[in-house]
């Protein structure tokens, strides 16, 4: 019975949610949290590279998220909109320039054969050189690589012309081009 | 096509439906010609993959299950005790509150035109003076419900529109700004209009929330107080209620105003985190509603509307009170019980000394002792009414009440014998008031 109600509810859609949400139901915002949460989380890791920083911001634009929740026009469109938030939060967070270096003890180098050292190699060579670009480049550059998201959705997100994100996106590709040249170079 | 075309289309090509087929394919053809497109497309491709592979890492199921508890009683611990307990309710709130801005305020401008002339304002409120009849609650019930319905669109669009009329008139920069290209001056100005935009509508929206604050708070104390004066026997019970209700009604509804007054600021906070344009602005704004100190201004108001409600309260039970205690010593005194009577009434007239009951205490106290042959004491006790009288006299009392002092007085003059004075009071009586005629039957 636990398991067919649910299958109901994992078909729910989140305009349905957003919905149930906004009479009043926490139990419809829990669902869409378990939805969100992975690719929220993520994202937030991949703007911060903090493990604590990234957990407290994605909570935090889930809670604003929950608060805001009747602003939402379109509630179909909910993970855009809970993204555009948690974009915003980490520029913010990203801003500061207490928050501006990357210590070393952040990264998890893991021991063992000679491919995993390799690969862990590389994955640093990449944060590191992401988390080296201006916020608002980091966040466009994570959501056109990282989240997918077309060029208008994420003007959209950012809240800017659709202009300013294309030569965001240059000019942040070139940097990273520069800096993982090693990687990034065919042979 | 151009090699400089394709290098911009490398990137989006990597996303699938981007491009029509016609297009793809002359990209395609282009490749296979081009060794520096091709090399270019690689390389695009390499980053494409190691970004979206090693920019982050996957969070483990333990640690999202952690996040998800904390994330749950973080909720439950923001959301809003009435949004949780009736959201319906919580939503149609802010609709009813701003419906009291058309509503009251022509009547509380009403009230204060009959405030400056205190004659005018008594002859205009002896009508309610009087106990409303059920059919008059029900009455002004549906119509006060029919009128906030039709004005709660009325109300909407004047918030939706007084909102955006700065936005409207920005609106040509705005766009302007936004479609030319940009110097780093010009990009500090759009996101000066756009914040001035924000901070406009928040402003306007704090403005729309107290004004029926502030009309609840007024009319509320006035309302309660004169809309529904309790008549001299006390055991009614409906007006009573009625009036309870209306001042907790009132009480709720202010309070819920401020608290919607905190939620303007605590919204425009948020708005300030999320902001992606120049948070500072935000911050400032934040800064500037906080030194209006609005929250504990309101604070303060509640608390007055608390105390005035509360002392509307006690007025009324005391008006109760007192009065069931004249009845009962009455009834005693006609079964024979004076001195239970007479120790009532002393009572009564100790603990509600500024009641206008307190005169018919006087006048039952003399009439007991007239009626057991004691002449002296109730001629002593009628003039010691007299003297109450003129002590009350001082005092301002509701129309209905006025009324009874008025013939309280010439029931103790009557009984003493002096008809001139009672006369007089009966003439300077019905100079004064319209509310009952309190001449003797003939």
């Amino acid at each position: 019975m636990a398991l067919f109600k649910t299958d109901c509810e994992c078909e729910l859609t989140d305009g349905v949610l957003v919905g149930k949400t906004r009479r009043g139901s926490l139990e419809a915002y829990d669902q869409l949290v378990t939805r969100h949460r992975r690719g929220i989380c993520r994202l937030a890791f991949g703007m911060t590279q903090n493990h604590e920083a990234a957990d407290d911001l994605a909570q935090e634009a889930f809670i604003l998220a929950f608060k805001r929740i009747r602003q939402l026009k379109d509630a179909d469109r909910f993970g855009p909109w809970l993204r555009k938030i948690l974009t915003n939060l980490c520029i913010r967070y990203a801003s500061n320039p207490k928050h501006a270096s990357l210590s070393d003890d952040r990264w998890d180098v893991s021991g063992g054969s000679a491919d995993a050292a390799e690969k862990s190699l590389v994955r640093q060579s990449v944060r590191s050189a992401i988390f080296e670009l201006e916020p608002h480049e980091r966040a466009t550059i994570l959501l056109y690589y990282m989240e997918g998201l077309t060029q208008a959705e994420i003007a959209d997100v950012l809240e800017c012309p659709i202009g300013t994100i294309w030569s965001r996106l240059n000019s942040a590709r070139m940097r990273l081009r520069n800096r993982l040249a090693d990687l990034i170079e065919v042979p | 096509m151009p090699c400089d075309q394709m290098k911009k289309l490398i990137t989006d090509s990597l996303r699938n439906g981007t491009f029509d087929k016609a297009m793809l394919k002359e990209m395609e053809e282009h490749l296979l010609q081009c060794p520096e497109c091709r090399s270019e497309r690689e390389q695009e491709d390499r980053l494409f993959k190691l970004i979206s592979e090693n920019a982050s890492e996957d969070v483990p199921d333990e640690r999202l299950e952690d996040f998800g508890s904390r994330l749950r009683s973080r909720l439950r611990a923001s959301a809003s005790i009435l949004g949780r307990l009736v959201p319906a309710f919580a939503a149609m709130m802010s609709r009813l509150i701003l419906a009291f801005v058309p509503i009251f305020l022509p009547i509380f401008l009403l009230f204060l035109w009959l405030l400056v002339d205190r004659k005018q304002f008594q002859a205009y409120t002896h009508w309610l003076s009087y106990r409303p009849s059920l059919v008059g609650i029900l009455i002004l019930g549906i119509s006060i419900w029919v009128v906030i319905t039709a004005c709660g669109k009325l109300t909407d669009w004047m918030q939706k529109k007084i909102s955006s009329a700065w936005t409207d008139v920005r609106k040509p920069v705005i766009t302007r700004l936004q479609v030319a290209p940009r110097c780093p001056r010009d990009e500090a100005r759009l996101a000066h209009e756009i914040e001035t935009c924000i901070r406009s509508k928040r402003l306007v929206r704090a403005v729309l929330w107290s004004i029926p604050t502030l009309i609840c708070i007024a009319f509320g104390v006035e309302f309660s107080s004169l809309l529904f004066v309790s008549d001299d026997s006390g055991f009614s019970l409906v007006p009573q209620f009625v009036r309870y209700a209306l001042g907790a009604f009132l009480v709720i509804l202010s309070a819920y105003s401020g608290y919607a007054i905190t939620q303007v600021i605590r919204e425009a906070r948020d708005d300030a985190k999320i902001r992606p344009r120049d948070p500072a602005r935000g911050i400032a704004l934040i800064r500037s509603l906080k030194k209006w100190r609005l929250k504990y201004l309101f604070n303060l108001f509640f608390a007055v509307m608390l105390a005035c409600s509360g002392w509307e309260v006690y007025n009324s039970s005391v008006e109760v009170h007192s009065s069931r205690d004249i009845c009962q010593a009455y009834q005693f005194a006609e079964q024979g019980k004076s001195d239970k009577a007479i120790q009532m009434l002393q009572q009564n007239m100790k603990y509600y000394p500024n009641q206008p009951s307190v005169l018919y205490a006087y006048i039952l106290i003399g009439d007991i002792d007239a009626k057991e042959g004691r002449r002296v004491d109730s001629l002593q006790v009628y003039r010691d009414g007299i003297r109450e009288y003129n002590r009350l006299s001082r005092r301002h009392f509701p129309p209905f009440d006025q009324n009874l002092v008025y013939s309280y007085a010439v029931d103790l003059y009557r009984r003493l014998g002096e008809k001139d004075k009672a006369c007089a009071i009966i003439n300077e009586h019905l100079k004064d008031s319209t509310v009952i005629d309190i001449r003797p039957p003939k």
